[in-house]
C-alpha cells in the first residue's frame, strides 16, 4: 500500500517503507506545464532530483507501471522510461515494471507494456489478465537477482496452484495461438481512431490516451480549464449500461473511463460499441 | 462438462443485491448507482441476472484476455482440476514449471526466474512486506531484496 500514489487506495495507513514517489509522467496535465512535444522529459529527470533530495542516494529500486491503470491508462512520452531506467541503475537500483493491466499483449503486438518503450527492466511484477479471470499473480527476475534468495525459504501456500498456474499457460498459449497481441495491435488501431473521432465530436472528451486495446478517455468540465467531469463520468457509464455497454472508470480524479475489452474483439464488437458510447456521452454532455 | 455456459437462473437480480449488501463489507462498492450482479459470459458478453446481455468493454476488470468461458481454457482447467487440485508450493507442481518456462521464453531481456502468486496482492516479493528485514544482508542482487522500494513514477504532485 505504501507505493501507491492514489489516494482512493489508502486505508488509515502512513507509509511503511521509505518510497519516494517522483512527478507523474502525465502529459495531459504536466506537473511542470510543459507539452510532450516540446518537453525535457522534466518528469524523469524528477526522478534524480527526488533520490538527491529524499534518499541517501542508494535506492533498491524503481518501480512504475509502463501505462498507469487504475491511474487513468497514463501513458509516458515515449523517452520516459529510457531516461527513468538510466537514473535508478545510476544510483544502484534495479528496474521493476508492473505489468499489472499492461501485461500479456494488452498493449498491442508486444507480451509486455514495457516492450513499448525499447527497455529492459530487471525485475517485471504482474497479475490480472495472465489467467483469463483466475486469481494469478507473478513476478519475473533475472538469474542474478533471483539468486539472492539462495537458502532462503519463501513460498506461498496457494501461490501458482495447479489450477491457476493451468490457467495461465492456457491463456498464454491461446493468445499465441490466435495472436492475440498482434489482434489487439489491429482491432486497438480502429478503436483508437474512432474514440479520436469522437472526441472532435465531444468537448467533454478532453484526453483520449492509451495502446493497443488499453484505451481511456479523461472527461472535463472545460477544455481549458480542464476541471474533471466526474458526475458527468458517472451519466455516461450509466447509460453506456443501459444499452448494454460495461466500461471501466479510473483515474486520479475518478474522471476518467477506461476500456480494455477481451482481446479476441472484433472490430465489428468495436464499432457496435462506438455506437452506443456516442450516445452516452450525448447524454453525459447533456445533449 | 459441458461446452457451453449454462444461463444462470438462481436468483433475481434483487435478491442477490440484496444479500451482497446485508452481507458484505461496504468498502465493497458498486460501480453503478443500482448495483449489476452478472451471471454468466461467454467471449466479450455478459449476462445479468434478468437475462439482458451486455458487450464487455472492461473485460473483467482488465482481467479476462480471452473472453469469458473460453472453451480450450476452461476445458484445460477443468481437467487439472479432476486431475490435481492443490499440493501446495512445497512440492514441484508441473503446470507451474511449464508456465515459468513460458513466462521465460516471452518476457524480455534476460528475465528467466518467477515467483508465483496469488493475486496482484502476493505479485511483490516479500522484502516489500517485510519491512524487519530491510537490512538483512544479502550477497549479490543490489539494494532491492533488503531495503525496500525507493522511487516511483506517480506522485500526486499538483496537476494543472
Amino acid at each position: 500500500m505504501s507505493l501507491t500514489a492514489h489516494g482512493t487506495w489508502r486505508i488509515n495507513e502512513p507509509n511503511a517503507f521509505p518510497v519516494t514517489h517522483a512527478a507523474n509522467a502525465y502529459c495531459y496535465r504536466c506537473p511542470f506545464g510543459k507539452e510532450p512535444t516540446s518537453c525535457n522529459l522534466e518528469c524523469a529527470k524528477d526522478i534524480e532530483t527526488a533520490i538527491q533530495t529524499t534518499t541517501d542516494g542508494q535506492i533498491a529500486a524503481f518501480i512504475a507501471e509502463p501505462i498507469q491503470g487504475v491511474g487513468g491508462f497514463i501513458t509516458p512520452p515515449p523517452e520516459y522510461f529510457k531516461e527513468a531506467a538510466a537514473i535508478a541503475r545510476k544510483y544502484g537500483g534495479l528496474f521493476i515494471a508492473d505489468e499489472v493491466q499492461s501485461g500479456f499483449g494488452r498493449t498491442g503486438t508486444k507480451w509486455f507494456g514495457i516492450e513499448q518503450w525499447g527497455v529492459v527492466p530487471d525485475i517485471m511484477t504482474g497479475a490480472k489478465g495472465i489467467a483469463n479471470g483466475l486469481p494469478m499473480g507473478w513476478m519475473i527476475t533475472t538469474d542474478a537477482v533471483s539468486q539472492a534468495l539462495n537458502g532462503k525459504v519463501y513460498l506461498n501456500t496457494f501461490g501458482g496452484n495447479p489450477i491457476s498456474a493451468t490457467a495461465a499457460l492456457a491463456t498464454v498459449e491461446a493468445m499465441e495461438k490466435r495472436d492475440l497481441p498482434g489482434n489487439a495491435a489491429r482491432v486497438g488501431a480502429h478503436f483508437r481512431n474512432r474514440l479520436e473521432e469522437l472526441r472532435d465530436k465531444y468537448p467533454l472528451i478532453g484526453d483520449v490516451r492509451g495502446k493497443g486495446l488499453m484505451q481511456a478517455l479523461e472527461l472535463v468540465k472545460d477544455r481549458k480549464t480542464k476541471e474533471p467531469a466526474k458526475p458527468e463520468l458517472q451519466k455516461v457509464i450509466e447509460s453506456a449500461r443501459e444499452q448494454g455497454l460495461v466500461i471501466g472508470k479510473g483515474g486520479l480524479m475518478g474522471n476518467v473511463i477506461r476500456m480494455t475489452p477481451p482481446m479476441t474483439v472484433s472490430v465489428s464488437d468495436v464499432d457496435e460499441a462506438i455506437g452506443k458510447l456516442d450516445k452516452a456521452l450525448a447524454v453525459g454532455s447533456g445533449a | 462438462m459441458s461446452p457451453t455456459t449454462p444461463k444462470a437462473k438462481a436468483k433475481s437480480r434483487k435478491d442477490i443485491v440484496a444479500k451482497h449488501k446485508e452481507f458484505l463489507l461496504p468498502s465493497l462498492g458498486s460501480h453503478y448507482a443500482d448495483p449489476l450482479p452478472f451471471v454468466s459470459g461467454k467471449g466479450v458478453h455478459l449476462t445479468d441476472a434478468d437475462g439482458k446481455e451486455y458487450l464487455d468493454f472492461f473485460g473483467g476488470i482488465v482481467t479476462v484476455s480471452v473472453g469469458h468461458c473460453d472453451e480450450e481454457i476452461t476445458e484445460r482447467i477443468v481437467d487439472q482440476l479432476r486431475t490435481l487440485q492443490h499440493t501446495s508450493t512445497l512440492f514441484p507442481i508441473e503446470a507451474q514449471a511449464d508456465l515459468a518456462e513460458k513466462l521465460a521464453a516471452i518476457a524480455p531481456g534476460d528475465l528467466k526466474r518467477s515467483f508465483p502468486g496469488r493475486s496482484s496482492r502476493t505479485r511483490a516479493p516479500r522484502p516489500t512486506r517485510r519491512p524487519s528485514r530491510w537490512r538483512r544482508p544479502t550477497p549479490d542482487a543490489g539494494r532491492w531484496w533488503r531495503s525496500a522500494i525507493a522511487t516511483r513514477a506517480a506522485r500526486p504532485v499538483p496537476c494543472r
